[in-house]
């Protein structure tokens, strides 16, 4: 266990506070079963999906004797995946809000917060070890959902080279192919893949500090458990609202920017891009690999950022409790 | 009382006391006969049900309404029992991991061939049912074939899969048909046993990393259902790089043709045949494949779970050792 020491004090299963909470945690039998069975559940659903796509597809390709179907095979398991990892994904977010939200409503209310405050630990070590306990117990479902986004990143991967090869390269000239190489043009399609595949595979991780955050933000706010459970669940929503609109908009915003009138000056309706030239297709590449790769780190940088401040203020007003 | 128990053989021991603490043991045999009678029951059923409710009145404009009511109701008959065997053959598995995991890994671990034994044998009537059900799909098979090849039912009746696998026998080599359906029929016969063998195995050995005792069932399912999801990814894996390398070499053209056209077996079959052969010869490639994979994996999960003592569970100690050898 030598990499445990490389942890804070307060997220190793010796802390007084951690230990503590984990064992409280270990006696809750449905919420135990609940995270045991997670791992199995997805793998079964997953397994089930593929075994049937490759039961009815394998043999429609064979058959057919079109090899490029194994493109459309490819995007019916991605899509079977994205969808059990959504559906597995809100399950872990709302197992992940149930189990922090009670984290120190659940003192206040049984009266025993005073008491722990009362101890040597500083509070920041007492508010972290419950987080951290409370994490350490989503272990398994955690596991489970970043298995299935490495799978489904890969099978997404070869999708993608299936298009590059059969939509890209298929139809294009040997001096256009030879300006893909020769210029660079391959290396802000990396850069915006290797980003987006960072920022897929990191999700699960990334949310559940999220949904940690929101539990804790909510579990300080609230003076007894349930109404902590409900308002950190009602957060989480409108937080879901409020990204999947700013997404939307911020998406649609620089598509129109970009594809529609930087791409094509001469047919742009913003009429401050009808004086620029023409992009030619390196600089057009780079700039929506760029432009991509720039988004997904705004908004990886964005949640991060919205953690550490929910967890600041849930500490700043830990401090008011039960004085 | 121990003087009689102490003059018991050793696997019966053994036996008793793995089943012994589970009062529900009983119940669960009595719960094991219910289901393995409903499943055949329900095939049955289900086949009597195809023959006489389904493609029963066929509508007016059907040129031939033998051959549509024939060929519907074997097509359908085929569906199920695949199905069926399908859905056995993956409680089966998921049940021995579960069975090897909740009740093999102790520490030392020299008994866990002996305990895999038990749950094998307590198994056998599973799959058994696996291997009948099994049969029951070359059974309407070899049903479809006979209304097909021969007229010793009447008329035979046309069937383009049929058409095709004559053209390969004759114009290709019988051996691309036979060589897939012999090693299908092994699988069949003894895939259940090799499954059951395998899966008790990973599930031992799954259990061997997790010390917290409740957890090993899980810890067995997870990683039985894991392993199929491997195999079901290496399969659409390994084929997407197969194609995609084949077709980046072979541009322009997108057809498997070109690729089959020079081997020699497949000369003079026409295109549909070709593709046909290819993919009897890719099935029995795959179920070579799983059987070779279940007999290594086997033994290689054993050994590895043999050698791998349990870890200590932090909440319950059992004194399972001494009771067993007295």
């Amino acid at each position: 266990m030598g990499f445990l020491r490389a942890w804070p004090a307060w997220a190793r299963p010796d802390h007084p506070v951690f230990s503590l909470e984990a064992e409280r945690r270990g006696g809750v039998r449905s919420l135990a079963l609940l995270q045991m069975g997670c791992m199995p559940l997805l793998f079964a659903v997953v397994g089930f999906a593929l075994a049937l796509i490759l039961l009815i597809g394998l043999p429609t390709l064979v058959l057919s004797g079109d090899a490029d179907q194994i493109i459309t095979l490819l995007s019916i398991a991605v899509t079977a995946m994205a969808v059990v990892q959504a559906v597995g994904g809100a399950m872990v977010n709302v197992l992940t809000i149930a189990s922090t939200a009670p984290l120190v409503s659940g003192e206040v209310e049984l009266q025993s917060w005073n008491l722990l405050r009362a101890t040597v630990l500083p509070l920041h070590d007492i508010l972290f070890a419950k987080l951290a306990a409370a994490i350490h117990s989503q272990r398994l479902p955690l596991t489970a959902l970043l298995i299935l986004r490495v799978i489904s990143l890969v099978t997404a991967l070869l999708l993608g080279m299936g298009f590059l090869l059969r939509d890209t390269f298929y139809w294009m000239s040997r001096a256009e192919y030879r300006q893909f190489w020769q210029e660079g043009m391959w290396a802000p399609i990396v850069i915006a893949v290797v980003v987006a595949a960072v920022f897929w595979v990191t999700q699960p991780l990334v949310q559940m500090g999220l949904n940690g955050a929101i539990g804790m933000l909510a579990s300080v706010s609230g003076r007894t458990r349930s109404r902590a459970i409900a308002s950190a669940l009602a957060g989480r929503l409108v937080l879901w609202i409020g990204a999947a609109m700013v997404n939307f908009s911020a998406i649609y915003g620089l598509a129109f920017l970009i594809l529609g009138n930087w791409l094509e000056p001469r047919y742009a309706s913003i009429e401050a891009f009808r004086t620029l030239p023409e992009p030619t297709p390196a600089q057009a590449v780079w700039m929506v690999g760029l432009v991509i790769a720039g988004y997904i780190l705004v908004v990886m940088a964005s949640q991060i950022g919205l953690t550490l401040a929910m967890l600041g203020i849930a500490q700043r007003r830990a401090r008011l409790l039960g004085g | 009382m121990p003087d009689s128990a102490a003059a018991q053989p050793f696997g019966q021991r053994l036996r008793r006391v793995i089943t012994a603490p589970r009062a529900s043991y009983r119940r669960r045999r009595i719960m094991r006969r219910i289901y393995l009678l409903s499943v055949a029951l329900l095939t049955i059923g289900m086949l009597v049900g195809i023959d006489r409710l389904t493609f029963s009145s066929p509508q007016p404009w059907i040129a031939d309404p033998r051959q549509y009511m024939l060929s519907g109701k074997l097509t359908l008959s085929f569906v199920l029992v695949f199905t069926m065997q399908m859905i056995a053959t993956w409680l089966i598995s998921v049940r021995a991991a579960r069975m090897a995991a909740s009740g093999v890994p102790r520490a030392g671990g020299q008994l866990l061939r002996a305990r895999l034994r038990v749950i094998w044998r307590s198994l056998r009537g599973e799959a058994l049912l696996i291997v009948l059900l099994r049969l029951g799909v070359f059974g309407v098979a070899a049903v479809a074939a006979i209304y097909v090849y021969t007229g010793w039912f009447g008329r035979p009746i046309s069937s383009e899969p049929g058409d095709l696998i004559l053209q390969v026998i004759r114009r290709g080599s019988p051996l691309l048909i036979i060589l897939p359906l012999a090693l299908a029929l092994i699988q069949s016969l003894v895939g259940p046993f090799l499954r059951v063998r395998c899966s008790t195995a990973l599930g031992a050995l799954a259990a061997t990393y997790t010390a917290d005792r409740p957890m090993r069932p899980w810890a067995g399912m997870a990683a039985r259902l894991g392993a199929g999801l491997a195999f079901s990814l290496a399969l659409l894996w390994g084929l997407t790089v197969v194609v995609l390398t084949y077709l980046t070499l072979t541009e322009p053209g997108s057809s498997f043709d070109a690729l089959l056209r020079p081997l020699p077996l497949l000369r003079g079959l026409t295109d549909e045949a070709a593709s046909l052969a290819a993919a009897a010869a890719g099935a029995a490639l795959v179920i070579a494949l799983q059987m070779a994979g279940q007999i290594v994996l086997a033994g290689v999960f054993t050994h590895r779970a043999e050698r791998r003592p349990a870890l200590p569970d932090p909440r319950h100690t059992e004194p399972f050792l001494s009771s067993v050898k007295g």
